[in-house]
């Protein structure tokens, strides 16, 4: 893991600079001013916007306000994604900075999960680590953890500090040397034009035959699309 | 343990045997030698394995729960692999067309996956013990067993009489739409229970609403902890929100059931003796015939949970000899299976903490 801490620390540290704009037929007592941040890429939106939630409260009655939720251009964005991949799903075409519209009326029922406190957001992260690791060890090195071992791996994206989780993440990302990988690589293909929101499926770092995987090989088993044609 | 023996009465009565249903509880004199008959038919010895053929799921699981056990730690390798999960819902759909108990295989456009799925409709804002009757949804138990058996079942137990009254009265809102899919989940190699509910003109009911209708012995393990058990989360083959019971403790849920029917030779469709043991969590109940699924007619016994977290080892045969009133409580076999059971109820992993 030592050689790729740039590049984990690259990554953690992505930002995406965004534009929040109250939405037109929200009633606010005078003009609502837009309201600009940097957002971790690895995060989620609504573990990030409380800044967000308090400006455009400022403006509004205190009845008008109901659950916050976001969309852009008429989707409504997933909070439980991380915010890259909402960015790179939904605007990877757009110039920056991202311009998100922000509603307090009309939650989409059908399409986002509520998102009342962080514990929310905390159950749903814990939940994710926990699957990759079933499918990486079969949810032993997550087991064996403590209850602030766990905590730990929150407070780290909580408060934005990479090292309190990779200190943790580390174990996670752990193999025996001799079996060359994890049992199966987590990974999920998110797409938007469908109603699955993503493919997920068993897939192992080797193949039987001992070569290793790569990115391209499983992209196409499992999403040939995404490969360009003349490749072959 | 009375009582327990009159819910298995009510609860059997109820699909197909309207007529016999209030006959049950006074039927005590045991006769015994039907009994004895019934301990060959638990008991049958190593059975031969074309007994059950294409029928016993319940072996073909568990030889891929063996199969998939790899070296590592033993205790932790039960798991349901995708193409067993797929046979043992087709069967469990094909008895409920049987039963007419609405659920069906739902396919996913475009890919070879589904799931399973159950919606029901709900006369009241709550219904009435759906746990408990035996029907297997909220709102229709008394469509099954009627009216008049669901007072007399109140009557007759009055621990839960005063409760459930007061909410019946409470009854007065507009229908509620239920619905249940059972979805595999690769990671855990374990079924996953997703549900919602929802008043007709589409206003989701919260968590706290639904578990208006959830029995009261699982009620109070919610209460302890419920985001630790049940999350909302994105369906993954349709992308809307759904509740899920989280599957990570699945195995661990599994494990006894299959080990004794291991133990004991009998066959088990797992999504029976997994959907009936966890449904009640969602006021979902599977109808106790559903233990005949998996048995070879009415000789090999199959596992099913009723919502009071008791587990049933019995075959169809069985059944009717409980329902008859010749299986006393003193039974060894039923004892065992008690015993079995209050572990069971004080183990039983529901949360992931």
């Amino acid at each position: 893991m030592a050689d790729d801490k740039d590049v984990l620390r690259d990554v953690w540290f992505g930002r995406i600079p965004t534009c929040f704009t109250l939405y037109q037929d929200e009633i606010t007592e005078r003009e609502a001013e837009p309201f600009y941040l940097l957002l971790p890429r690895v995060s989620y939106l609504t573990l990030v916007t409380d800044k967000v939630k308090k400006h455009f409260h400022k403006v509004m009655k205190q009845e008008d306000l109901e659950e916050m939720w976001f969309e852009y251009e008429g989707t409504p964005l997933k909070w439980h994604y991380p915010i890259g991949v909402l960015f790179d799903l939904h605007a990877s075409n757009t110039a920056l900075p991202w311009s998100i519209t922000v509603h307090f009326k009309d939650f989409p029922e059908r399409d986002l999960l509520h998102c009342p406190s962080n514990s929310v957001i905390e159950a749903h992260f814990m939940s994710s680590i926990k699957e990759a690791d079933a499918l990486k060890h079969k949810g032993q090195v997550i087991n064996e953890m403590q209850k602030k071992d766990h905590k730990q791996l929150w407070m780290g994206l909580q408060n934005d500090k990479f090292d309190q989780f990779w200190a943790m993440n580390r174990k996670l990302m752990e193999y025996p040397t001799e079996e060359g990988g994890f049992r199966y690589i987590p990974f999920r293909i998110y797409q938007t034009m469908s109603d699955r929101p993503f493919i997920q499926k068993l897939f192992r770092p080797v193949s039987p035959d001992g070569h290793t995987h790569t990115l391209g090989d499983l992209l196409k088993e499992m999403f040939p699309a995404a490969i360009p044609q003349d490749e072959e | 343990m009375i009582a327990f023996l009159k819910v298995i009465n009510k609860v059997y009565a109820g699909p197909n045997r309207h007529n016999c249903s209030s006959n049950v509880t006074q039927t005590v004199d045991t006769t015994p030698q039907i009994s004895s008959e019934w301990q060959t038919r638990i008991y049958p010895g190593c059975r031969d394995e074309s007994d059950g053929g294409a029928e016993c799921l319940g072996h073909m699981a568990f030889s891929s729960l063996e199969m998939t056990g790899e070296k590592g730690k033993g205790a932790g390798a039960l798991h349901l692999d995708e193409e067993t999960f797929r046979r043992a819902c087709r069967r469990f759909v094909q008895h409920s067309h049987a039963l007419n108990d609405g659920w069906s295989w739902e396919e996913v456009k475009g890919s070879d996956e589904g799931y399973m799925r159950k919606s029901v409709l709900s006369p009241g804002g709550s219904a009435p013990r759906p746990a408990r009757d035996g029907g297997s949804g909220p709102g229709e138990d008394l469509d099954i067993l009627g009216q008049r058996e669901g007072q007399e079942l109140e009557d007759e137990d009055e621990e839960q009489a005063g409760s459930d009254e007061e909410r019946v009265v409470s009854e007065t809102s507009s229908p509620i739409r239920y619905e249940y899919h059972v979805l595999y989940s690769c990671s855990y190699q374990a079924p996953v229970l997703y549900f919602r509910a929802s008043t007709l003109d589409g206003r989701p009911l919260s968590l706290e609403d639904m578990w208006d209708n959830v029995h009261p012995n699982y009620r109070q393990r919610l209460l302890q902890g419920p985001w630790d058990t049940i999350t909302q989360q994105e369906h993954p083959l349709i992308g809307q929100s759904f509740f899920v019971l989280h599957p990570c403790r699945t195995q661990d849920l599994m494990r006894p059931i299959l080990a004794a029917a291991s133990a004991e030779n009998r066959s088990l469709n797992y999504i029976v003796s997994w959907l009936s043991s966890v449904g009640p969590v969602a006021a979902l109940t599977v109808p106790l015939s559903y233990a005949h699924i998996g048995a070879a007619p009415d000789l090999q016994p199959t596992v099913v949970f009723s919502a009071d977290r008791l587990i049933l080892g019995v075959t169809g045969r069985v059944l009717d000899t409980i329902a008859a009133g010749y299986i006393s409580e003193e039974d060894p076999s039923l004892q065992r299976m008690l015993v079995t059971d209050q572990k069971q109820i004080d183990n039983t992993p529901l949360s992931c903490d």
